[in-house]
C-alpha cells in the first residue's frame, strides 16, 4: 500500500523572455522559496526531481546534472525527470512515486526552463525531435503538427476559429492577475484582436500560442506522517496518471488526444473518482496553444468530445463560474508563459494555492476541494496528470 | 547464435547528414557576472557564505551546502596552488602539439572549490607550487583576461 504524499510548499520565479539569472540561478531561487514554505532546511530533503526539457534549449548537454546544485541536490539521491512538454507534472509524478513507495520522506521537487538561450529560436531544436528521413527533410518546426492537429479538431467539431480565440481572451485575461506572468503576455483582448494577430501556421495565429520563455517552479512534498507533523493543512496528491501514445503522430487521430485519456483515467481510479465532471473543481489542462486546452479538457473527460468548445461559449470554464469547472484560472501558458518543464509544474502549483485559498484575485468562485493539473509533450504524445486535493 | 549479421563496412550504410540548427546566447549569470567583470579588472573574485564562513571560487549565486543566496563578494588574493596538473600534446581536432598545453586545477587553501587554468607552458610547475595568475593588457571580460598562472617567485 502506498504511503500518502501532501505538498508543503512552492515556489515560482517571475516569468521572462530573458532573465538575467543563469538556469541553476533561476532553479535556486524557486527552490528556496518552496523549502521557505515548507519551513525546512535543505538537510531535510531526502531526494531530489529535477524536470527540465530537451538540453538543447539551454545548450548545456545533459542540462539536468549540471542544473543539480542549483536544485538542492548535492550528495543526494538526484533524478532528472522527462517527457518533453509534459515534464513539470510528470516531475511530482516522480517525486509522489519516491514518496509513496516508502523509500523517502520528504523530496524537492524543480522545474526550470531556459530557453532564451537558444538561438535564432528554441523552433531550430523542435526541428530534431521529428523523424530524420520522413519529416525532416520538409523543414518541419512544432508548428507543423499543431497547425494540422487543429484543423483536424476544427473540422471533426465543426468548431469555428472564433470559439477557439476565446481560449486567448479567456486565459490571457485571467494572466493579468498571476504576479509571475510575462511582461506583453497577458491583457484584455477581444476574439477580433486574437483575429487579426498574424497568422502564422493556419489555423494558428500569434495570439493563439504561448512565449519563449525563461523560469523555475519548484515544490517540496513528504510522506503523510512528515506532513502531519509539519502542518494542520497539508495539500494531498490524490492521484497520478501518464500515458505515452505512438510516436509515429500519422497514426494517431488527431483529433482526440487518447493518451491524455488514459492517463486520466489512471488518475482517477487511483484517486477513487467516478464522476469526474463531478468530483474536480478546477483544473489547469495544457494550454500551449488555444485549441489545446479544449482538446485536453476532452481527454480529461471533463467534457464530451467536441463539448468543450461549447461550454466555453457559455462561460463554463471561466474562472467566476458558479456551476462549471474554471479552467486554467491562473492564465495558463497563454497569459503567464510557457517556460516548458517549469510551466507545467506552474500548473500544480496553481491547483495547489486554489485548494489552499490563496490565490488571491485568481481564487475561483465555487468552492474547490479537489483539483487537476495536466501537461503535455514529448513527440506530442504524452499525457501527464496530478489531482490533488485539501 | 545471438547475434545478427551487422554491416562491417561504413560505406555500405544508408545515412543522411544533418544537424540541429541551433547556436546559443548563454547568460552569464549573477554569480558568473561577478566573476567576469573581475576578470576585466585584473582580479580573481570569490563569493562569500556568511552561514558556513567560506569563501567560494569562482563566485556564485547561492552555497551548494547551505542551499542559501550569497550576496557578499570578495577579492581572492591567493595563495594560488596547483591541486594537479596536465599536459596535452593532441588538441581538440587531434593534432600534434609542438608546445604541450599545461592546464591545471588551481586552489586556494581558505576557499572552496578552484579554478581550472593554463599553466606557463615554458616553467616546470609541480602539483603543491603556488602561482599567480598572469593577466592580459587588454581584458575585456573572459576567462582568457588571464593568460595564465605562472610561479610566483
Ligand atoms: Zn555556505
Amino acid at each position: 500500500m502506498a504511503q500518502k504524499v501532501a505538498i508543503l510548499g512552492a515556489g515560482l520565479t517571475k516569468f521572462m523572455r530573458r532573465a538575467k539569472e543563469t538556469g541553476k540561478e533561476l532553479a535556486f531561487e524557486a527552490a528556496r522559496m518552496a523549502l521557505e514554505e515548507a519551513n525546512m532546511d535543505i538537510s531535510e530533503i531526502d531526494c531530489v526531481v529535477m524536470a527540465t526539457a530537451p538540453d538543447m534549449f539551454d545548450g548545456v548537454h545533459m542540462k539536468g546534472d549540471w542544473l543539480s546544485d542549483g536544485a538542492g541536490a548535492k550528495r543526494k539521491p538526484y533524478m532528472r525527470s522527462y517527457v518533453g512538454g509534459g515534464s513539470g507534472v510528470f516531475a511530482i509524478i516522480h517525486g509522489w512515486y519516491l514518496v509513496a513507495s516508502g523509500l523517502f520522506d520528504t523530496c524537492l521537487v524543480v522545474a526550470e526552463e531556459k530557453m532564451s538561450s537558444c538561438m535564432p529560436h528554441p523552433q531550430g531544436a523542435f526541428n530534431a525531435i521529428y523523424d530524420q528521413f520522413l519529416e525532416r527533410p520538409l523543414g518541419v518546426n512544432l508548428l507543423w503538427i499543431f497547425s494540422l492537429e487543429m484543423m483536424r479538431y476544427m473540422h471533426v467539431h465543426k468548431i469555428s476559429l472564433e470559439t477557439i480565440a476565446l481560449v486567448s481572451v479567456k486565459n490571457k485575461r485571467n494572466g493579468l492577475d498571476h504576479p509571475c506572468t510575462q511582461k506583453g503576455i497577458a491583457g484584455e483582448y477581444t476574439v477580433k484582436d486574437i483575429l487579426n494577430s498574424e497568422v502564422i501556421a493556419y489555423p494558428v495565429y500569434r495570439l493563439m500560442v504561448s512565449p519563449v520563455t525563461d523560469a523555475a517552479a519548484a515544490i517540496v512534498i513528504t510522506s503523510e506522517h512528515e506532513a502531519k507533523r509539519r502542518t494542520d493543512n497539508p495539500i494531498w496528491i490524490e492521484g497520478v496518471g501518464w500515458c505515452l501514445d505512438t510516436s509515429y503522430w500519422t497514426n494517431r487521430d488527431l483529433y482526440y488526444p487518447k493518451y491524455v485519456e488514459y492517463a486520466a483515467r489512471m488518475a482517477y481510479d487511483m484517486a477513487g473518482i467516478k464522476d469526474p465532471r463531478k468530483e474536480i473543481h478546477v483544473v489547469e489542462p495544457y494550454d500551449p496553444f488555444a485549441y489545446k486546452e479544449l482538446h485536453h479538457l476532452e481527454g480529461l473527460l471533463l467534457a464530451d468530445k467536441g463539448e468543450a468548445p461549447k461550454l466555453l461559449e457559455k462561460g463554463f470554464w471561466d474562472r467566476d463560474t458558479k456551476d462549471g469547472i474554471p479552467s486554467c484560472p491562473s492564465g495558463g501558458l497563454l497569459g503567464v508563459g510557457n517556460p516548458i518543464a517549469a510551466a507545467g509544474l506552474m500548473k500544480v502549483i496553481e491547483i495547489y494555492l486554489q485548494l489552499k485559498g490563496e490565490a488571491g484575485k485568481r481564487q475561483v468562485k465555487r468552492e474547490v476541494k479537489r483539483g487537476l493539473a495536466q501537461a503535455w509533450g514529448d513527440l506530442m504524445q504524452v499525457g501527464t496528470v496530478v489531482i490533488l486535493s485539501k | 547464435m545471438p547475434f545478427k549479421e551487422f554491416i562491417e563496412k561504413l560505406s555500405k550504410a544508408k545515412v543522411q547528414k544533418g544537424d540541429i540548427p541551433v547556436w546559443h546566447l548563454y547568460t552569464l549569470g549573477i554569480g558568473g557576472d561577478v566573476f567576469y567583470k573581475g576578470l576585466k579588472e585584473g582580479k580573481i573574485k570569490g563569493a562569500y557564505c556568511e552561514y558556513c564562513n567560506s569563501v567560494i571560487l569562482p563566485p556564485r549565486m547561492y552555497c551548494e551546502d547551505c542551499f542559501e543566496k550569497i550576496d557578499k563578494f570578495v577579492d581572492v588574493k591567493g595563495p594560488f596552488i596547483v591541486v594537479a596538473y596536465t599536459e596535452l600534446y593532441r588538441d581538440l581536432d587531434d593534432n600534434r602539439l609542438d608546445i604541450p598545453i599545461k592546464v591545471a586545477l588551481i586552489s586556494v587553501p581558505y576557499a572552496k572549490g578552484g579554478i581550472i587554468h593554463f599553466l606557463n607552458p615554458y616553467q616546470e610547475i609541480e602539483n603543491g607550487d603556488i602561482v599567480k595568475p598572469v593577466f592580459n593588457k587588454k581584458r575585456v571580460g573572459s576567462l582568457k583576461d588571464i593568460k595564465y598562472f605562472e610561479l610566483k617567485k
